[in-house]
């Protein structure tokens, strides 16, 4: 009549908790059934059948029990209905032992003085075992009926099984010794093709309702669905991508963040909204627009930063004004205020509207690099991706280096391929040298 | 590299000779060093010719003391020579075992790079011609264990040409182990200058069922075994693993990893053995697409009997290749 005792389950454990039984008093349990979750001060771990027999469950789920506390008992099946035996009876309740034995310790002592290697001492001093449960079979151990472990597989077919979602108990193995391999998975799942070895999903319930469901679009979203396709149909658009080193643009950013009052949040888009604001002056023919057949060129640079709203779907394009004369920090708290005033749905005059230029940063969602849809009557939109960490070679040395790649969505109606390089050039320069978005006046 | 145009049937011992020449013949810095290599040609007669070509003090004949040979050799790499070693065979290199692991692995480490040690030792080893137990070793571990040093074990004529010319070339003693049964083997090798690099394993044949992994000429009887194991309907791949040190993962993970099984062989004792280094490399590389446990195939667990029966028995033939591919396939060992 073997007891069940709460596991260790990591070296800080002192207690455990039944989760949940799997399986109540008087089931008949086989070995490697998995009987209840056992959570630990770290994790959650499946309780394993050690024997056949029937299951008298000690401890109540919920309810905490030291480490070695007889938590069930599994024994025959006409002693089920017996009442537990005294706790005199169970030997192996032990309370947690010493987890290195002293002697084994001092008996290292000696050879770790007189033995120079270092491999050496560190294979003198075993880790502790603290005798853990056994160790978890492979993923099949998880469907909770029948774990698997115990039959004879290859690792391919333990695999291939998992994929294909084969019981490896329900096979016979034709490998040596009855070993379940590869050609029994492949004979059972139904010979699938390599190619096509997916786990089958269980079908889940589909909750009833019509085939397509009609949704009236807010009216922010009928404008943004009308003015996109405007846009795809009436622009003339190309593309021009540069990858900028934005190693120097990270660490500026964090000393900011770290020792200059106002510039808490200073964030890399708005980095972006000071870089394209100079650019812009430099280059006023990407600060403009045509309309009815000539070129607007604005005096104003004013950037429009594409959001998400707070709820629902959609897309907000919160403006500030006059970017090229303001200093970073500036950029940085007007930029913040005017999100949260359009996210809030009470945008201030003008926070929406009278944009020249515009930014859409995904970074955040880690997307390597995309490309914008131009907002009318602006003549381009940047389009910034995730900061990511590369091997770039530099002076012949491979070296750990931070890229950004940007892409500038172009009206060749209204500025072309040289001006769009050299604007993304003047871009990556100031990103690159992020001194220069510090300065005003540059 | 490129240069190679056609390709001739030539010995293995032959194409090393022509390496020795062609590079002698190119850099004035190499001298050979060994026993019996300048007046008699060398035991294996890999030398010969050369005394009378490149003179006493560019083929150097040494006495039969390999500890001073070797250090002779390290001394000059020192210093700016090319020291190509000739040690009678494998079995000779213990007595030089401290120079070459002490020194010659060593120095450039504990230099700090300052001095470099570009030496080439080349032995042949392996078991077959009744040498006995104090002569029939396959040591290829020995010096596989070793970091500082690069180990390569060709098995064609054709890359017993090109990597000894690398081995030449390169800045770090390479420990060049040749095979006495292979000497006499003919193989196609490229004329004029080209290389074959170190720390290459080599694909020798396509396969789907296993992939069997030959070390030293082990290789060659893998190879033959695949071909007559294709009558069984056993479709073995072959790898020559050539480098001891390092060893080439690649192509060994991409070939497991298709066959799902695999073998390795070696001539040497395979207890710790380069047989014992590559199963659990690949176990630890390729544990989920394996179909069945990789085993291994070594010498006996004795010293080398001096009896001819005897000796066969104790080196891994074609038919134990065989035997073990057909268990590690699931069929029964004998066909």
């Amino acid at each position: 009549m073997p007891d069940i005792n709460m596991p260790k389950l990591s070296d800080t454990m002192e207690e455990g908790t039944i989760v949940v039984w799997k399986k109540k008093s008087g089931d008949e349990v086989k070995t490697g059934e998995v009987l209840a979750e056992v959570e630990s001060d770290k994790a959650t771990f499946d309780l394993e059948a050690e024997a056949d027999g029937v299951l008298q469950i000690l401890v109540d789920q919920g309810v905490p029990a030291k480490i070695g506390a007889p938590i069930a008992r599994i024994g025959e099946a006409s002693a089920a209905g017996e009442a537990a035996p005294a706790p005199a009876q169970q030997p192996k309740a032990k309370p947690k032992e010493p987890e290195t034995p002293p002697a084994v310790a001092e008996e290292h002592e000696p050879a770790q003085k007189s033995a120079p290697p270092k491999q050496e001492r560190a294979q003198a001093s075993p880790p502790p075992s603290a005798a853990p449960p056994r160790e978890r079979g492979g993923p099949e151990a998880r469907d909770g009926q029948q774990d698997g472990r115990e039959v004879k597989a290859s690792p391919l077919a333990r695999r291939l099984a998992e994929e294909m979602g084969v019981d490896l108990t329900s096979l016979k193995g034709s490998g040596p010794d009855g070993r379940i391999v590869k050609e029994d998975v492949m004979a059972a799942g139904g010979s699938r093709p390599k190619s096509d070895r997916r786990r089958p999903q269980p079908a889940a319930e589909r909750a009833p309702g019509p085939e397509v469901e009609v949704i009236e679009p807010s009216r922010m979203q009928a404008t943004i669905a009308r003015r996109m396709a405007e846009s795809k149909s009436t622009v003339p658009e190309f593309q021009v991508t540069v990858e900028a080193r934005v190693d120097l643009a990270v660490s500026l950013r964090q000393q900011l963040k770290d020792s200059v009052p106002g510039a808490e949040k200073v964030t890399m888009t708005d980095f972006l909204v000071r870089a394209c604001a100079l650019a812009l002056r430099k280059f006023p023919e990407v600060n403009s627009s045509w309309v009815d057949g000539k070129f607007q060129r604005k005096r104003a640079v004013n950037i429009g930063l594409a959001v998400a709203p707070g709820q629902g779907m959609g897309l907000l394009v919160p403006v500030v004004h006059d970017a090229d004369i303001k200093d970073l920090i500036q950029i940085s708290i007007e930029s913040r205020q005017v999100i949260e005033r359009a996210r809030s749905g009470r945008p201030g005059e003008g926070d929406l509207s009278g944009a020249t230029f515009s930014i859409s940063n995904l970074g955040m969602y880690g997307v390597d690099e995309f490309t914008a849809i131009i907002n009318p009557p602006e003549a381009a939109i940047l389009a910034v991706g995730a900061i990511k960490d590369v091997p770039v070679v530099e002076g012949g040395r491979i070296v750990p280096g931070k890229v950004m790649r940007m892409t500038l969505s172009v009206d060749h109606r209204v500025f072309y391929g040289a001006t769009a390089a050299q604007f993304m050039a003047e871009v990556k320069r100031l990103i690159e040298n992020p001194v220069t978005l510090l300065v005003t006046g540059s | 590299m490129a240069t190679a145009v056609k390709a001739d049937e030539k010995l293995y011992r032959v194409a090393l000779r022509e390496a020795l020449n062609e590079e002698m013949e190119r850099d004035d810095s190499i001298f050979l060093i060994g026993e019996d290599i300048g007046t008699f040609g060398g035991a294996y007669r890999v030398t010969e010719g050369l005394l009378d070509k490149y003179g006493p003090q560019r083929v150097v004949d040494a006495p039969i003391a390999e500890e001073a040979i070797v250090g002779t050799a390290i001394g000059a790499a020192m210093l700016g020579l090319r020291p190509v070693v000739e040690l009678m065979t494998i079995n000779f290199s213990l007595v030089a075992y401290d120079q070459i692991v002490n020194n010659a692995a060593k120095i450039r480490y504990m230099f700090g790079g300052e001095v470099k040690v570009p030496m080439v030792i080349r032995m042949p080893g392996g078991a077959g011609h009744q040498l006995s137990a104090q002569h029939s070793h396959s040591f290829e571990v020995l010096y596989g264990l070793i970091p500082g040093l690069l180990v390569v074990a060709p098995t064609t004529p054709a890359d017993a040409k090109g990597m000894l010319k690398s081995a030449i070339r390169s800045d770090n003693p390479v420990m060049f182990l040749e095979s006495m049964s292979l000497y006499n083997v003919k193989g196609e090798v490229p004329a004029g200058d080209y290389t074959t690099p170190l720390g290459k394993a080599a694909l020798r044949r396509n396969g789907s069922d296993l992939t069997i992994i030959g070390v030293s000429r082990m290789a060659v009887l893998a190879n033959e075994a695949a071909k007559q194991l294709e009558e069984e309907d056993i479709d073995a791949e072959v790898i020559d693993l050539r480098s001891i040190r390092p060893i080439d993962w690649e192509p060994i993970i991409d070939s497991v990893r298709k066959t799902s099984r695999c073998v390795v062989v070696e001539e040497g004792w395979s207890t710790y053995g380069v047989t014992a280094e590559i199963a659990a490399g690949v176990q630890e590389r390729c544990f989920d697409y394996l179909d069945a446990p990789i085993r291994r195939l070594g010498g006996a667990q004795v010293p080398m009997p001096y009896n001819q029966q005897l000796e066969r028995a104790s080196i891994p033939t074609g038919e134990d290749i065989k035997r073990l591919v057909r268990v590690t396939v699931g069929r029964k060992p004998d066909a």
